[in-house]
């Protein structure tokens, strides 16, 4: 009874920021659909979905450099919350990813509904070696988009940008490649937990390389474990958690689900922590 | 220093709001374009607004605004139906797209560059309704070249993606580009540009006039009210000079 209390009580923490987060991006992208027909919800926002992704940020770094000005369709509003991304992740690592990106929400409530079809078969349906290569994809695609972006001053990926796809599919403005990509990518979360998180997102990659130095830690006490293999289990990214002490994987999105507040049995054994577990 | 749950996301709520209500504060926080083009830095055109920064967002007023390019013209050029002329000053440049294959925001800043003498190079692919290349020919400032490249980038219009209102607009334009590139002969709006490009030297046709023809893209018709002199006589003994060039 008391662990069912806790780890509902430490679900709901997550599952309230994640929630807040989406129906806020939705709101703010219907209220941008409403402000160019005429009409708009009063008191929110009406901006555009790419002025609230912090991507837009990393790829006009070049333009905005060398020339003062923004690659087309970006704005201030995405070199903010692009350095806000940065100084989140600094301290706790990609917890942009884990808690606030809609478009990870959604891939993860529908590896939910996954989960209950497939049971067991849920998350193997790419063998581990190709899973291992295929979590590098992610910075070839960060390295095309930057490099390309950044040569003809034109946001590439907005022709396969499947956030921008989501949460703006009714206007008529989406690419259909980007729409391609929405469908394959929610289609997959069925099957494999956060596809495109872990294979293919370049923000994700970048929060990613802070896992290597951020100031608070996913840290496992070996004393206290039990090596039930629980956290393993838990991780949405299928890092084994067990068979490490800090966990600095370029994947972790600090989540914390692996920690004692949630899926661990055995308190202060696995924690977000700056000090070293005793 | 362990943490819960909950204190991350306070934590990320505070960073991330804090952040946005902060910068908000200081006016740098922004969600959509300033309206305002960024300036060539360097060169001859330093300190003058650039073309190339015009975006899809931009309406023709507020090109108006930052270029000094009428956005009646705007409406004319890119082939508006009546009723979006009548409101051209709030009709955005992305709305262009899917009217007409190859006219998108990169014409429109292709058609502002070359209106104002600036320098641009439109992305492969940039086309450009007849419409804007006969108020570009009307201007009269083109080099020869650019007048070719401009002419090489002729748009058809596409009357399956055009909205219903417009179909009409893009129907005239069709026949009027259509007129324009085949037909040679004299109207009351030909200009003395046209008749120069179409291979009559400047010399005859001022010797046919009787006189210097002066801005090049003013129409015969106009001439010849302004110096009392008869269209029709004028016109014949014009069309004569370009029958022979042919």
């Amino acid at each position: 009874m008391t662990a069912k209390l806790k780890s509902a009580r430490k679900v709901d923490a997550r599952f309230i920021t994640q929630l807040f987060f989406l129906t806020l991006i939705a709101a703010i992208s219907v209220n941008h659909s409403l402000a160019a027909a005429g009409a708009r919800i009063p008191f929110l926002g009406a901006a555009s979905v790419h002025a609230l992704c912090p991507f837009g940020g990393v790829v006009s770094i070049y333009q905005y450099v060398t020339s003062g000005t923004y690659v087309k369709k970006i704005h201030e509003a995405s070199f903010i919350l692009m350095y806000l991304g940065f100084g989140l992740a600094l301290l706790f690592g990609p917890v942009f990813c884990g808690w606030v990106c809609p478009f990870g929400t959604v891939e993860e409530w529908i590896g939910k509904i996954g989960k209950k079809l497939f049971r067991k078969r849920f998350n193997t349906l790419i063998p581990a070696k190709l899973d291992r290569v295929l979590r590098y994809l992610r910075y070839v695609v960060l390295a095309l988009v930057v490099v390309v972006t950044a040569r003809s001053g034109q946001l590439l990926f907005a022709n396969l940008d499947p956030y921008n796809a989501l949460f703006a599919f009714w206007t008529g403005e989406v690419p259909r490649t980007a729409l391609i990509v929405l469908g394959v990518v929610l289609l997959l979360s069925l099957a494999v937990e956060r596809p495109f998180c872990k294979y293919a997102c370049p923000y994700g990659a970048v929060q990613g390389v802070f896992n290597l130095f951020r100031i608070f830690r996913i840290r496992r006490n070996a004393a206290t474990c039990i090596d039930c293999s629980k956290c393993d289990r838990a991780c949405p990214m299928n890092i084994e958690v067990s068979s490490r002490t800090t966990i600095r994987d370029h994947q972790c999105i600090s989540c914390m689900k692996c920690t004692s507040e949630d899926s661990c049995p055995v308190a202060n054994t696995v924690a977000l922590t700056t000090g070293k577990m005793e | 220093m362990k943490l819960k749950p909950w204190i991350v996301a306070v934590a990320t709520a505070v960073v991330v709001f804090g952040g946005i209500a902060v910068t908000a504060a200081f006016n740098l926080w922004r969600t959509e374009s300033t309206k305002e083009p960024a300036k060539y830095a360097t060169g001859e055109f330093a300190g003058q607004s650039d073309p190339g920064d015009i975006r899809g967002s931009y309406t023709f007023g507020d090109i108006e605004s930052a270029f000094g390019v009428p956005a009646a013209d705007l409406a004319k050029a890119f082939v508006l139906s009546d009723a979006e002329a009548a409101t051209a000053a709030a009709f955005a440049v992305k709305s262009l797209e899917g009217r007409i294959e190859g006219v998108e925001t990169d014409s429109v800043r292709w058609f502002v560059a070359l209106v104002k003498g600036l320098p641009y190079t439109p992305e492969e692919g940039t086309l450009l309704p007849g419409p804007a290349i006969s108020l570009l020919r009307a201007k009269g400032t083109l080099s020869p070249e650019t007048l070719a490249a401009v002419e090489a980038s002729r748009a058809q219009p596409d009357a399956s993606h055009a909205d219903p209102t417009t179909k009409e607009s893009a129907a005239a334009a069709t026949t009027a580009s259509a007129e324009e590139s085949t037909d040679r002969s004299i109207k009351g709006k030909t200009t003395f540009r046209e008749i120069l490009d179409w291979g009559v030297s400047k010399e005859a046709l001022e010797k046919a006039i009787g006189g210097d023809m002066g801005a090049p893209g003013v129409a015969v018709r106009d001439y010849c009210t302004q110096k009392g002199i008869e269209f029709s006589t004028i016109r014949a003994e014009l069309q004569t000079l370009i029958d022979e060039a042919e």
